[in-house]
């Protein structure tokens, strides 16, 4: 006999601590202070104090609304699972060779473009990039490549050498991450 | 950003963790002696 309660169901973790991934930000300026920003979706700015939670935004094939990330759709957080695959598959060849040494063609930070984006993630039409190691948690699908996450929040910064330091050095302060040399140190 | 195919799905818990709860002191036992 029941009372008529029933009760969620608890879903026990697979891995005692986050999952760790790497990405590209673009650098949104929200009142004069930079701040990391999806590249897809230039106006979902990732919070300096606290997580950034997914939420699915249409598309994937599925209309509905639902919680983030879901089987079979293409919402979550997006990360890749090495920092090889961001830099072959991501186009992270502006991040440098792993030495520690700087691209010949591209160099981060450097104008990557006049391609006009969003409102928010464009300052004078140039795009600003960045990349990074993220902590992955909550509900996170395994791909073959990455990871679709849940719940995210940037644990590192990379400068090559050639970046713009004092830029890279003001979102490390306002995110309080570490600065690396290399995606291969994050 | 094509991360390939979706394989499976996995929870892990969050960056930080939980505040450890307050440890309390032992309660004496009546009739227990004191420690040194």
């Amino acid at each position: 006999v029941t009372d008529g309660w029933v009760g969620e169901a608890i879903q026990a973790p697979d891995i005692i601590g986050p999952l760790f991934g790497f990405r590209t930000w673009t650098v949104a300026f929200r009142d004069g202070d930079p701040s990391l920003a999806s590249v897809l979706h230039q106006t979902v700015y990732w919070p300096s104090a606290s997580e950034l939670r997914a939420e699915h935004m249409g598309g994937g094939g599925l209309r509905n609304s639902h919680d983030a990330p879901l089987t079979g759709c293409q919402c979550g957080i997006y990360a890749w699972d090495t920092a090889e695959r961001l830099r072959l598959r991501g186009g992270g060849a502006w991040l440098g060779h792993s030495d520690g040494t700087s691209p010949s063609l591209l160099i981060s930070l450097k104008l990557l473009g006049r391609k006009p984006a969003a409102e928010g993630g464009v300052v004078s039409g140039v795009e600003i990039k960045v990349a990074g190691r993220v902590a992955l948690w909550g509900k996170v699908f395994r791909h073959t490549y990455g990871y679709r996450a849940e719940f995210a929040k940037p644990v590192a910064l990379v400068a090559p050498s050639g970046s713009s330091r004092p830029l890279l050095e003001a979102l490390a302060r306002s995110y309080r991450l570490d600065l690396l040399p290399s995606i291969e140190a994050a | 950003m094509n991360i390939g195919e979706e394989h499976e799905l996995i929870i892990a818990e969050p960056i930080e963790a939980p505040a450890e709860l307050p440890v309390e002191a032992p309660q004496r036992r009546e009739g227990q002696p004191v420690p040194a």
